[in-house]
């Protein structure tokens, strides 16, 4: 489905209009956020704009058109599928992912059972992240996650919204034969626990998303049970899984590099002292199982790389970052600028 | 001449007992569409308890698994719902319903066609339990009519045959 009718046709009447109108391109559109009587956000990259009544871009709040109940209750129907009932669980997280692996967020009354996150009521806010596929951003980030031959269980870290997802599908893409031009000597068989949904970007269980030719995809299902899953019964040379933050992701990772199962993972952070102050991080950092750690940051595009070190924190020659890895992430901002007739399709 | 007589008498007789009997299937068959219709929303509630299947996807199990005219409500419905052209749930359903099951073809009721409607506006829960209790509640309201027109409609079909006969013989005397 072309993109812009895949995101529009998530927002309310009144706002899918404006949108129409607006002719975004939205492989540079980050986010689109929603809040009740606040003027509608569009984020790309660093920049942002709200949306005006006229369905125009403008740095002007004055301008901007208010969004209101009526128009949060009906995109959450639209986003919803018509079925909020079946997003119960990913609701009591904060957020449910819809097809094409876009990731809605939600904010607003929470309803508690004791200490637990029982559902949300009354929800205020709506951020519509939008998910971006690069084929060959991590072109060139591969062959020095190889050492001898074999792939070296990598983790991928960054800040939220810079990139990790994005550049951990292009490598499940390229490990798993979806390269033609590959140096890799054989192509693996990936197994993906897509917990969130947003590496497959999986309808109805089918992925969306080119993650190559030799791929399984757990959609849907909890990292750490999902990756036993699938050790039992795919054979997996690869394991890849999203946004790693519990000890008993850490303790799935451990057993599946005992099992001679390479690993790939992202997480949450930023340096490897922050690492190192988290309690769960303190196995695989001790144990020294992740043979690559690849730091990503904003910078002038999301998916920036800023340094690559090995298990033991020493960094990796980075021989060469030119050529399609930059241009692949340049396209995440291409054409945004402090103008926002840049973000507008010609 | 009797002989013409007998044969008119006849005709009109059964005409008078024909629309008795027409009367009285149309009871039934009102039932039978409320119970299908009941049995549809037993099918929706078991969906959304097993699965929490989506509702357009339901909608496709379900009429795979229902006849003629509630088959392609619920088709119809699926793919209305999977287009996201813009319009509530609430006005896809009773648009649909308008479109595939009233006019006569169920024999159903206005009263009955509201309340089914009414389903249109009782959809849209966060939670499961939320969903699957308005859904019961409508099964409820379903049964209580069905109830309803079982008690009243035995009487009323007997009522509506014996109608038809006697109006029957009676226009046969007037006539004759």
């Amino acid at each position: 489905m072309d993109k812009e009718k895949e995101i529009v046709r998530l927002f309310s009447g009144e706002i899918r209009k404006r949108l129409m109108q607006a002719g975004l391109d939205y492989d540079n559109v980050r986010e689109i956020r929603l809040r009740t009587n606040r003027p509608l956000q569009i984020v790309g990259g660093k920049n942002i704009y709200f949306l005006s009544r006229s369905g125009r871009l403008t740095r002007r709040t004055e301008q901007a058109y208010v969004v209101t109940k009526e128009d949060l209750r009906e995109t959450l129907e639209f986003a919803g599928n018509y079925s909020l009932y079946a997003y119960e669980e990913e609701l009591k997280e904060g957020f449910l992912t819809v097809e094409g692996g876009h990731r809605i967020g939600v904010a607003g009354k929470v309803v508690r059972d004791g200490m637990r996150v029982a559902g949300m009521r009354y929800i205020t806010s709506v951020n519509v992240r939008i998910s971006h596929e690069i084929t060959g951003c991590a072109r060139n980030l591969l062959p020095l996650l190889m050492s001898q031959g074999s792939f070296c269980h990598t983790l991928l870290i960054s800040p939220p919204g810079c990139g990790k997802t994005t550049m951990l599908r292009d490598l499940v893409r390229q490990l798993a034969g979806g390269e033609e031009e590959a140096e890799l000597p054989v192509a693996y068989t990936v197994g993906v626990v897509d917990e969130r949904g947003e590496i497959a970007g999986a309808h109805m269980g089918i992925p969306t998303k080119d993650l190559g030719l030799f791929t399984d995809v757990l959609d849907g299902c909890p990292k750490a049970e999902g990756m036993l899953m699938l050790l039992r019964s795919m054979s997996p040379d690869i394991l890849a899984v999203d946004e790693i933050g519990k000890e008993e992701d850490v303790e799935a990772i451990s057993y599946a590099s005992c099992c001679g199962c390479r690993v790939i993972a992202t997480m949450h952070g930023n340096t490897l002292e922050e690492l190192k102050r988290k309690p769960f991080c303190r196995k695989f950092l001790e144990e020294q199982i992740f043979e690559r750690y690849v730091f990503l940051e904003m910078g002038e595009h999301p998916g920036q790389i800023r340094e690559i070190l090995d298990g033991r924190g020493n960094p990796v020659s980075i021989l060469s970052l030119e050529g399609p890895v930059k241009e692949g992430l340049k396209k995440l901002e291409a054409g945004m600028s402090d103008s926002p007739a840049d973000v507008c399709l010609p | 001449m009797f002989a013409l007589k007998l044969l008119g008498s006849l005709i009109v007789l059964s005409a008078a007992a024909g629309l008795g009997l027409e009367k009285s299937m149309e009871y039934r068959q009102r039932i039978e569409a409320l119970s299908e219709l009941r049995r549809m929303f037993l099918l929706l509630s078991g969906e959304i308890r097993s699965s929490r299947t989506p509702i357009p996807e339901a909608f496709r199990h379900m009429a795979g698994r229902m006849d003629g005219p509630y088959r392609e409500f619920l088709n119809q419905m699926a793919q209305k719902l999977e287009q996201m052209g813009g319009e509530s749930f609430s006005a896809l359903w009773k648009e649909t319903l308008k479109e595939q099951l009233s006019g006569g073809v169920l024999k159903l009721q206005k009263e009955d066609m509201e309340l089914i409607g009414s389903f249109g506006d009782m959809f849209g829960y966060l939670d499961v339990q939320m969903q699957l209790s308005a859904i019961r509640l409508l099964q409820e309201q379903l049964l209580d009519r069905l109830g309803m027109l079982r008690g009243a409609c035995a009487g009323q079909m007997r009522m509506a045959k014996l109608l038809g006969v006697g109006g029957g013989i009676f226009l046969v005397i007037l006539l004759v």
